[in-house]
C-alpha cells in the first residue's frame, strides 16, 4: 500500500500503520519502505483484539500460503527475519471521524492482502459524500 | 469405485486448505470499533497514543501488519 499513499493524502485522508514488533523494528521498517505516514506498535496485540483479527499458525504456515510466498520471492519481494508476531494475521479499515467503520477486511491467513483497489475506491465514495 | 475415493480424497484436501485456517485460529472475527478506538499504541518516539485519536480530525486506512520485515 506504499505506492498509494500519495494518493491516499490527496484524497484527504491518512494511512495508520499498526504492527505487533517492538519500536525499533517499526522504526527500520518504516525508513526501509521509505514511508511517510504514522506508524505504531501494540506488541500486547489488545488493538488487533478489539479489530476481531485472528491469530492463527495454520494461517501463517499452512500450504495455501506456498505459492503466493513463492510468486512474492519470484517478483524479487524477499521477506526478511520475521519481527513481531508472526502467527497474528492483520487486516486494513476505513474509519471516518467520530469512528464512522465504513470498510472492514481481516486477512484471514498470511497471504491474504487487503484489496488495495477496492479501499482506495471506497475511501473516494464516502470523500464525495461528504463534499455533496 | 476408485474415481470416487479419489474424488472423495481430493475434495477433503481442498476442504482441509480451505476452511482449517479459519477453524484453528483465534479471535472472534468482530470488529468493536469502539474498542479499537480507546485500544493505546506506542508510536516511534515511545510515546503511549489513543489509536482513536488518529481519525479524530480526517478519514483514516488504518493497516495491521502481520510483522515488520
Amino acid at each position: 500500500m506504499r505506492e498509494q499513499v500519495d494518493e491516499i493524502h490527496k484524497l484527504g485522508a491518512e494511512l495508520v500503520v499498526v504492527g505487533s514488533g517492538r519500536v525499533e523494528f517499526a522504526t527500520a521498517f518504516q525508513k526501509k519502505l521509505k514511508i511517510n505516514t504514522p506508524f505504531f506498535v501494540d506488541p500486547s496485540l489488545e488493538s488487533f483484539k478489539a479489530a476481531g483479527l485472528k491469530r492463527s499458525k495454520l494461517g501463517t504456515l499452512g500450504p495455501l500460503n506456498f505459492l503466493p510466498a513463492l510468486k512474492a520471492l519470484f517478483k524479487g519481494n524477499v521477506q526478511g527475519r520475521v519481527q513481531g508476531d508472526a502467527f497474528q494475521q492483520g487486516g486494513a479499515f476505513i474509519i471516518l471521524p467520530g469512528n464512522k467503520l465504513v470498510y472492514s477486511y481481516t486477512s484471514k491467513r498470511s497471504s491474504d492482502r487487503p484489496p488495495i483497489k477496492k479501499i482506495l475506491r471506497k475511501l473516494e465514495e464516502e470523500k464525495q459524500k461528504t463534499t455533496n | 469405485m476408485k474415481k470416487l475415493s479419489i474424488c472423495l480424497v481430493l475434495f477433503s484436501l481442498v476442504s482441509f486448505l480451505l476452511f482449517t485456517p479459519n477453524i484453528l485460529a483465534s479471535g472472534e472475527g468482530k470488529t468493536d470499533i469502539v474498542a479499537i478506538s480507546s485500544s493505546t499504541v506506542t508510536d516511534m518516539e515511545g510515546k503511549q497514543v489513543l489509536l482513536g485519536s488518529t481519525w479524530q480530525e480526517r478519514p483514516v486506512i488504518l493497516v495491521f501488519v502481520r510483522h515488520f520485515g
